[in-house]
């Protein structure tokens, strides 16, 4: 049973609001790339909304890379509201299938967006893979921020690594 | 064709439908299978052959990071839980990578034993809460602890690491003294003995090396404290508020005289 503090239409409203990030919780890129027993790169926003910018609405933004161990891993992000609901996700699979309240009625291979819904919450999600070109982290950050409708000011711009 | 027979057809016969394999270069496939945890993700497997008679199997960081997704932290106690629960299954971790080595002997098994070590720790997430699961009342607190700093405009930090003589201890929040004074300041949802006398520990550890450059305040939640441990808060820490009296919080920092430095 579902005990989300908000419904699938709350989350859709919060999706269209204009938002913005807020500030940078955590970005250890750096530190990934030239420290070995960091095993991820990550990277965690905290977000709000352009109309009420001094309220914490408990949305944070979240981007994970692993290290590769023996194939090339992709990245990972999420969306929380109330800091542990994903209401959006865009993720890797060689199949994912599609839950639909609470049956399977299809599958994914690739690409694949978790919706919040309020029969499924996480499990409901949609193709993605025409939708997705550039799989590094920075271009996937950048993607999902636009995607969900967050803007970046100019001084938490993402900027990308070397990766050299 | 008796009938163990013809289970065992039918069985194998949908393992064959559901399980997908991936090719991904000469030496490494990935082996998707029936086997579903957290937001019903499956169980994917890249096998790479090392040489002539080694295989390495990796869940490719996906069983953790799925659960770090699903809002899951793998640390701490879950973790620890975790690395016990699956060394029966001979995997090991490379930072939140699942990983067994295997000959080819032994790969049949060795992709089960690795998928239902995954599943096990995928499937953590049922019984340990998820992050941020923090009460709703412990997140008001700290909602209205932030609003009075930035109304009152010091410039603080949360989750803060705080040098003691003893070990470093994390604080919620930390006004640095940047010259003058400072203030670390911890949140106690569940204010029993136990964690006011680790209190105790922490703030007496704290003075000894920040002297009187550094207050130790604690912000307790009084509907849950018991004489004792609100005895012990009391007198260990310079600054015992009670939940209750939050909103006199504003008027006992005006009178600390703290920093108001760049963090």
């Amino acid at each position: 049973m579902p005990d989300a503090p908000f419904t699938e239409a709350d989350v859709k409203k919060l999706l269209k609001k204009r938002k913005f990030v807020y500030r940078l919780l955590e970005d250890n890129r750096e530190e990934a790339r030239t420290n070995n027993a960091i095993t991820e790169a990550r990277i965690k926003y905290e977000i709000r909304t352009i109309a009420e910018p001094n309220v914490d609405i408990r949305l944070r933004f979240s981007a994970r890379l692993p290290k590769e161990a023996t194939v090339k891993p992709f990245p990972g992000i999420a969306l929380f509201w109330y800091r542990s609901k994903r209401i959006r996700g865009i993720s890797w699979a060689v199949r994912h299938e599609i839950i639909r309240n609470d049956a399977k009625v299809g599958k994914v291979h690739g690409w694949y967006e978790h919706q919040w819904t309020d029969t499924d919450e996480d499990r409901f999600i949609v193709d993605m893979n025409k939708h997705i070109h550039e799989t590094d982290l920075f271009s996937m950050v950048n993607f999902c921020l636009k995607r969900w409708g967050i803007e970046q000011v100019e001084q938490l711009r993402l900027k990308g690594v070397s990766t050299k | 064709m008796n009938l163990a027979t013809q289970i065992l057809d039918r069985y194998f016969g949908a393992q064959k439908e559901l399980v997908e394999v991936e090719r991904i270069d000469d030496r490494s496939v990935i082996v998707s299978l029936p086997i579903h945890f957290s937001a019903y993700t499956r169980v994917e497997v890249a096998v790479t052959r090392l040489n002539e008679n080694s295989f390495i199997l990796s869940d490719m960081a996906k069983v953790i990071g799925e659960l770090q997704d699903a809002g899951h932290n793998f640390e701490g106690r879950l973790r620890d839980r975790i690395v016990e629960m699956v060394k029966i299954s001979k995997v090991s971790f490379s930072g939140t990578t699942l990983l067994r080595t295997c000959t080819e002997a032994e790969l049949g098994n060795a992709i089960l034993e690795f998928s239902e070590a995954a599943k096990t720790i995928g499937d953590a997430y049922l019984v340990y809460p998820r992050t941020g699961g923090k009460s709703k009342a412990e997140d008001d607190i700290r909602m209205k602890i932030r609003k009075t700093f930035q109304q009152k405009r010091y410039m603080y930090k949360e989750r803060g690491i705080v040098r003691g003589e003893v070990e470093e201890h994390k604080v919620d929040f930390l006004i640095e003294p940047n010259g003058a004074r400072g203030l670390a300041l911890g949140v106690l949802a569940e204010p029993d003995r136990l964690h006011a006398e680790a209190w105790g520990f922490r703030a007496q550890d704290i003075k000894k090396v920040s002297k009187d450059r550094l207050l130790v305040g604690l912000l307790y939640n009084d509907a849950k404290a018991k004489d004792v441990s609100r005895n012990i808060i009391e007198k260990v820490v310079d600054i015992a508020i009670p939940s209750t009296e939050l909103s006199a919080f504003g008027e006992t920092l005006d009178g600390l005289g703290l920093s108001r430095g760049h963090a």
